[in-house]
């Protein structure tokens, strides 16, 4: 029998601290808006609790289960082959929201594409971890090899990403490019790819100083508040006004004003600006501060992973919730261009928080292993 | 290779994750510590509407505590035009019940605000209609509404409020911080949707209540007397102020044209002038007393010394300046008794013009008198340097000057108080539940001596008693005054107005124990013009009921009966008045109530004529002979005479037959012969 394991607490309390402040956060921000929809406050919140037990359950398990059993092809393969199945599949459902996101079955819905990212995590870890073995009698290919590492590592990853951007939903979509460079980085990536991704990069760049300068204006026109205030600075307007209204020590928990239909998404993409509202800075640093510490413990998780494998996962994990928790508070701050990206743990949303801590169980599992 | 190993890249990934944390902290630390206000207070501006509830206003008593304004609560109707799901039906049935045109309402009903107001402090009735209609999105909120009960009872005093009951004059003005109290707020939140969810209220804290110095009787007297003598002299405009003179506490300030303090809007913004204090005017001869107090003052003048009226005309620098009347040789008692201009002219010369200067302000002229009153008028005083050479003349009897009416009723006053100038108000106190606070007013300034103003007193009797203010004459109680006319300065041309003048009578009563100072001002009467003709009765009518009212017991033990065409008695009846008084005292102080001597005055007052032994001449008889006649007789015989009154001699002293050193005095005494009117419309007698 291995050694008796040591649970990482710190990760372990931060994971939970984030998942009542969603809780605490979802019940304030929805309560006004579910009475209004359904007649009931208690409506999103109750959901949201039987995903967070749903999830919890996901997390104890997989914190227990030893996460080289996931290192087998079958259960990558398969499940790459349900995501790819369920993502295929929510074409032909009914679009919601102006999307094909959602798989609902009653009242539940089920987005594919947060289980694609977990999907996708552990794919490519198996898979580079695979190509840096001897591979029967030939020597080991290394990852660096086009045809033989990097051509296969992309492909399916490539083609589930296409279908998110059809779906459409350009954030996840974003969010698992960022996961698959990392990846890719750590597993050690040549310098001349990395030259090559930053040459590609450079207009990219280009684009986003536009869009900045872009925004830059529109920031502008926000300081005229006649300038759109009711188009399309609404939303991010609404934010600002929310976060910075908060001050040092927020107006109050379930006191915020700007929740009551002034800020769209009050308690998915924009939770956080009610959290800045009601907690003020206090509140917002303590969130940041719980991310940090996950980033922390995940990182250190990766270096100390016994095998390449939990290396590669533990990393790709602490960097989709670390870079989706930044990207959103980046959208919610106006810091970048507006994403539909949940914040992780926090906002409102069954699967992604299912997923999260699912992904939370797995990190956990790889940092008790640690050598 | 170092930078390929997965140690180093984990930390370059986890250096880029940092740095990012970092960007996301300075952010926040931006938008919620320094932006904060501004989010703030942008958020405020779209969340909240904050509606000011005026506080319950203080009440205004007199000083009895009379209301004479007070707040009662009202309806005011407001809508939240989010909840209004058909504007246009609301309108219509809104408009039916304020008369108010539908697209008037509709507009403010399809505003984006989250609260309007619809109609303000509403009758009970149309409160009640709106109520009925039962809209939905149509509150009411409570309001306070000033009222004044008395209607346009010391409205020029009180001033007036605007919707928010903010003061705007008067004394709603002067003290509106103490009064209007704190006001409350009603917060009301909305949604994003315009929805109205919350409504806090903090309620408003009631402000003080003033306790003024008025007598709503008083006033009332003051107001109806007005009223009167301007319908009968068609007067255009008009003021009343009757003060204690014993404290410079206003008892009664009235004006005409009045106006309703409940329907400011319905006046026109001349009516609402408090003319008493706002109006300036040239006084004309009453202010013939400052020259008068202040030649007394100073000791160059005696009551009972002759002056040289020059039959008329005196030149000053120059110019020629004529006496409403030839008057030849008066005693300065009767210098004032008549008005005479050469006479007032002589004693300001002989005081110089600095030296009158300092007594006018010293009587509180060309100066704020401080009446805690909005609006005061400073008057008009040119500086002594900026005189020109006939100003001393002018200044003398009344012109050159402008006055208010609170000025000059004040500056009686010290003569009737004993020489003491005081600040004229109308606040006594302000009251905040139990407390109680007590306005203290500066201390006087003392003017004259006391016996300055006792002498002064006598000799303003004179004037009511014999001279121009004998319209004035109260039935029962000594009074004293000063009439006064003087032209309006027609002001297209900046002359004098042939046509126009202003009538005044300024006095007090009872003479040595003055309770009121009264002083009657008529802009323009039309016809009889003369303040002795049209300001002294108003001044009889109004003083006689205010002592009454107040209790003032009668100090004339024999009711004269000669009222109302009584400005004269009959030889027993002086014969009697003057049995037991000093003769040398030129006025009739023997009317003095005996329960209010004033003995420090007397010293002063020596017996001047010495009924001594030495035989240099005897005292003819004067009886029945005219003043001109006495004046030359006394002069060609070497007597020095003391005329008091006017018409025929009907009393001596000493009588004749006595013998006296030459130069003693002679006082004669003169009256009308029962058949003589005095002041019929030609003002034959009495040009003043």
């Amino acid at each position: 029998m291995p050694r008796s394991l040591q649970t990482d607490r710190w990760l372990f309390l931060a994971t939970l601290a984030l998942c009542m402040i969603g809780a605490v956060m979802v019940f304030s921000a929805s309560a006004v808006i579910a009475r209004e929809q359904h007649g009931n406050a208690y409506t999103f919140i109750l959901k949201q609790l039987v995903w967070l037990a749903l999830g919890l359950v996901g997390m104890f398990w997989m914190m227990n289960m030893d996460y080289r059993k996931l290192r087998q092809p079958t259960v990558i393969l398969s499940s790459l082959f349900v995501v790819l199945l369920l993502l295929v599949s929510v074409f032909f459902l009914d679009r919601s929201h102006a999307t094909h996101r959602w798989i609902r079955v009653g009242s539940v819905g089920v987005q594919p594409s947060e289980f694609v990212k977990l999907v996708v995590i552990l794919y490519l870890a198996w898979f580079l971890d695979m190509r840096r073995r001897p591979l029967g009698t030939r020597p080991a290919k290394g990852i660096n090899d086009l045809g033989s590492s990097l051509g296969p590592a992309l492909g399916p990853v490539l083609l589930l990403v296409g279908l998110i951007v059809l779906q459409p939903d350009l954030g996840t979509a974003v969010e698992i490019f960022l996961i698959t460079l990392a990846i890719l980085f750590v597993a050690g990536l040549a310098n001349r790819y990395i030259l090559y991704a930053a040459l590609t990069a450079l207009p990219v760049i280009y684009l986003l100083i536009v869009r900045v300068s872009y925004r830059y204006e529109r920031i502008l026109g926000f300081l005229n508040p006649e300038a759109d205030p009711q188009g399309r600075g609404f939303q991010l307007l609404q934010s600002l006004i929310a976060v910075g209204s908060g001050g040092l020590g927020g107006v109050g928990l379930m006191e915020s004003r700007q929740k009551l239909f002034y800020l769209p998404e009050a308690h998915t993409d924009f939770i956080y600006a009610v959290l800045c509202e009601e907690l003020g800075f206090v509140g917002s640093i303590v969130v940041v501060g719980l991310f940090a510490i996950y980033g922390w413990r995940g990182i250190r998780a990766a270096m100390t992973a016994p095998d390449e494998f939990g290396r590669l996962t533990a990393l790709g994990i602490t960097v989709m919730v670390v870079s989706q928790a930044l990207i959103n508070l980046g959208v919610v701050l106006g810091m970048m261009p507006t994403k539909g990206i949940p914040l992780p743990f926090v906002s409102y949303g069954g699967s992604s928080l299912l997923v999260m801590l699912v992904a939370t169980g797995v990190l956990l599992n790889i940092s008790q292993q640690a050598d | 290779m170092p930078l390929r190993s997965p140690r180093v890249r984990l930390l370059m990934v986890a250096v880029l994750a940092m740095l990012w944390m970092g960007a996301t902290l300075a952010r926040l630390g931006y938008l919620q510590l320094v932006c904060y206000s501004d989010y703030l207070a942008r958020a405020q501006r779209q969340q909240q509407r904050i509606v000011e509830i005026s506080p319950k206003r203080g009440a205004i008593y007199d000083r009895n505590m009379r209301e004479l304004a007070m707040s009662v609560q009202v309806e005011s109707c407001f809508a939240v035009p989010a909840e209004i799901a058909n504007p246009e039906m609301a309108a219509r049935l809104l408009s039916g019940v304020l008369g108010v045109p539908p697209e008037e309402i509709e507009t403010r009903l399809s505003t984006s605000r989250a609260f309007v107001w619809i109609a303000r402090k509403l009758s009970v009735e149309k409160a009640a209609r709106i109520a009925a209609l039962n809209l939905r999105g149509i509150y009411f909120q409570k309001e306070n509404q000033r009222f004044y009960p008395k209607r346009q009872l010391a409205a020029h005093v009180l001033g007036y409020v605007d919707i928010d009951e903010k003061g705007l004059a008067g004394i709603e003005y002067a003290v509106d911080e103490q009064v209007r109290g704190k006001a409350g707020k009603m917060q009301v939140v909305a949604d994003a949707r315009r929805h109205w969810f919350d409504r806090t209220e903090k309620a408003p804290d009631a402000g003080s209540s003033v306790v003024l110095t008025l007598d709503e009787e008083i006033q009332y007297i003051a107001e109806r007397e007005l009223a009167t003598a301007v319908s009968q002299t068609r007067a255009q405009a008009g003021s009343i102020v009757v003060q204690d003179p014993n404290s410079g506490a206003l008892l009664a300030v009235a004006n005409w044209p009045p106006f309703n303090p409940n329907a400011v809007a319905e006046s026109s913004p001349e009516a609402r002038i408090n003319r008493a204090i706002g109006a300036l005017y040239e006084p004309g001869s009453t202010f013939k007393l400052v020259a008068l107090a202040a030649a007394l003052e100073e000791g160059i003048a005696r009551p009972e010394e002759v002056i040289d009226c020059q039959m008329g005309a005196i030149y000053i620098a120059g110019h020629r300046i004529r006496d409403h009347k030839a008057f030849g040789l008066l005693s300065l008692t009767e210098v004032l008794a008549h008005s005479s201009d050469v006479g007032a002219i002589k004693l300001g010369l002989r005081l110089g013009a600095p030296k009158l200067y300092e007594y006018i302000r010293a009587f509180g002229f060309g100066r704020p008198t401080g009446v805690d009153l909005p609006g005061e008028n400073h008057g008009l005083l040119r500086r002594v340097e900026n005189w020109s050479a006939i100003s001393i003349g002018a200044v003398s009897m009344g012109q050159e000057v402008g006055v208010t009416p609170v000025q000059l009723v004040t500056a009686m006053s010290a003569i009737a108080n004993g020489g003491l100038l005081y600040h004229p108000h109308v606040v006594r106190e302000l009251r905040r539940g139990e407390r109680v606070v007590a306005l203290e007013q500066p201390a006087p300034q003392r003017v004259v001596r006391p016996t300055t103003a006792a002498t002064l007193r006598r000799m303003l009797e004179a004037v009511v008693l014999e001279g121009t203010g004998r319209l004035a004459r109260l039935e029962g109680v000594t009074a004293a005054g000063k009439t006064g006319t003087a032209q309006k300065i027609d002001p297209t041309s900046g002359r004098y107005s042939r046509t126009q003048h202003i009538a005044s009578f300024v006095g007090f009563a009872p003479l040595n124990t003055p309770a009121v100072t009264v002083l009657v001002v008529l802009d323009s009467p039309v016809g009889p013009h003369e303040g002795g003709q049209v300001a002294a009765p108003v001044f009889k009518r109004l003083a006689e009921q205010v002592l009454t009212y107040l209790d003032v017991p009668r100090d004339v033990r024999i009711s004269p009966k000669m009222q109302p065409t009584g400005n004269q008695r009959g030889p027993e009846q002086l014969e009697a008045d003057l049995s037991d008084f000093d003769p040398v005292q030129v006025t009739t102080s023997a009317r003095e109530d005996a329960s209010t001597p004033e003995p420090a005055l007397h010293p002063t007052l020596t017996a001047s004529t010495e009924l001594a032994a030495e035989e240099d001449l005897t005292v003819p008889g004067f009886r029945g002979k005219s003043v001109r006649d006495v004046t030359e007789e006394c002069l060609r015989l070497g007597f020095t005479p003391v005329l008091v009154g006017t018409g025929v001699a009907v009393e001596q002293s000493p009588e004749a037959g006595t013998t006296v050193r030459r130069g003693s005095r002679l006082t004669v005494h003169f009256a009308h012969s029962a058949s003589t009117r005095v002041v019929s419309g030609g003002g034959n007698t009495f040009a003043w």
